[in-house]
């Protein structure tokens, strides 16, 4: 009776002492979460400043507007698949469903290669067999500009050498801290979405003046394209960051609730065995004290 | 006097977001000087420093490569790859980065053009930086 008591009391004890660890942690990742939205917000005006220059140049060039990175390349069998996950994990469900949706997009597209930022997307693909070209880590606590520029300028590369027909991004898109949906997008060409995109605006502001651009459109396109690249990488990994500590931060409060619950239930034992301990004894002493009359 | 209504953006933030009376600024073909109904214009950018002037007060920044995008109605947009005013610069830091840099142009001199083009991009960009901030000591 006694010893069940004590090993209900340590365990009280254990179960309090991760119930802080997993409050700690939903905190951290909350804070995180605020940190990376405000960030998302704020590389927003960037990427749209940047298409309104595409368009400008769409329209001063009119239709025959033509550069390899908005090209479908033909002659190629394999794709590239861009892969977001985390590197860490007691996340809940985040990278077991953006692994998922990946393997099965992989699975559509046949011959694929893969660059994974995150090491739990590595290794999950690693286990799949498949060909991982490059993989990055370390990203999503303090995600910076500068972090994905060597993976932009890797993908642009490989892309223009005509080694994949497609690149495609798969991440995990941030609805709301609690919503995040496993997605895939088409990265490389540019050019599908572009053209729709293009004849809409180009119905809407056709009475604007024509830009004068320097030194010619050509030049101009070439240099905005690989920063586009760039930064649709960096609102994906902005994105995927997001979701992956609002994740966080909803599996570690379920664990700090499943921990609260556990306590007040071997609390609740606990008190019921020193209570029927306490009853025992006095019946022990009181009976004996009759024994004595 | 009409203004200007400037936006100076990087992939990261707004860096700066006012009206000012003039921008000078460096592009591929030249300097050019913006100024209230200038004619709709795309322009590359070079690395260097970029002066706006608002009643004669003049803030300079720091920019890399990037496109300047005059719109009509004397809206102006920059978009830069990096952009600093000169109070986010620290002398030291920029000198030590310059240093760093034109070692790697010494040193990517004898490699392939790419590299050498990256090493040169970069020491340009640390020389403006280095430029604005020099300014702001002596001011």
């Amino acid at each position: 009776m006694a010893a069940n008591a004590k090993i209900l009391k340590r365990r009280i004890k254990s179960v309090g002492n991760t119930r802080k660890i997993t409050k700690a942690m939903e905190m951290v990742a909350a804070s995180k979460m605020r940190r990376i939205v405000g960030l998302t917000l704020k590389a927003r005006p960037y990427a749209e400043l940047s298409w309104d220059a595409i368009k400008a140049v769409f329209q001063a060039l009119g239709g025959g507007v033509s550069h390899p990175l908005l090209e479908p390349v033909e002659n190629a069998e394999k794709s590239l698949v861009l892969l977001f996950t985390s590197d860490r994990g007691l996340a809940g469900s985040f990278n077991s469903n953006v692994i998922k949706k990946a393997l099965s997009k992989i699975s559509e597209l046949g011959q694929v290669d893969a660059i994974t930022i995150g090491g739990r997307g590595a290794l999950a693909l690693a286990r799949k067999k498949i060909s991982v070209i490059a993989s990055f880590e370390g990203f999503a606590n303090e995600p910076k500009y500068s972090d994905i520029v060597p993976v932009a300028s890797l993908i642009t590369e490989k892309y223009l050498s005509k080694e994949y027909k497609t690149v495609v991004i798969v991440y995990t898109e941030f609805i709301s801290a609690l919503k995040q949906n496993a997605v895939s997008t088409e990265l490389l060409p540019l050019g599908r979405d572009l053209v729709t995109k293009n004849s809409e605006s180009t119905e809407k502001n056709s009475d604007k003046a024509l830009y004068e651009f320097e030194p010619n459109p050509e030049r101009v396109l070439d240099s905005i394209l690989p920063k586009l690249v760039e930064t649709m990488i960096y609102q994906k990994m902005l994105e995927s960051a997001a979701s992956e500590h609002s994740a966080r931060m909803m599996a570690m409060r379920n664990a700090t609730d499943a921990a609260g619950d556990m306590l007040s239930d071997l609390k609740f034992t606990y008190n019921q065995i020193r209570q029927a301990g306490i009853t025992q004894e006095i019946a022990e002493i009181s009976s004996g004290a009759a024994a004595v009359e | 006097m009409s203004k200007i209504s400037l936006k100076v953006v990087t992939p990261e933030r707004i860096v700066f977001e006012d009206s000012v009376d003039s921008i000078l600024v460096n592009t591929e073909m030249g300097e050019i000087m913006v100024l209230a109904h200038h004619t709709p214009i795309v322009s590359l950018l070079r690395a260097g420093e970029m002066i706006l002037s608002d009643n004669g007060n003049e803030t300079s920044l720091a920019v890399s490569t990037g496109m300047i995008e005059v719109r009509e109605n004397s809206q102006v947009i920059v978009l830069a790859d990096t952009a600093e005013r000169s109070e986010e610069l620290e002398l030291e830091v920029i000198e030590e980065a310059k240093k760093q840099a034109q070692a790697r142009v010494e040193e990517a001199e004898n490699s392939h053009n790419e590299e050498f083009a990256l090493a040169a991009a970069n020491l340009e960009r640390e020389l403006a930086r280095h430029k604005v901030a020099l300014k702001k000591r002596h001011r």
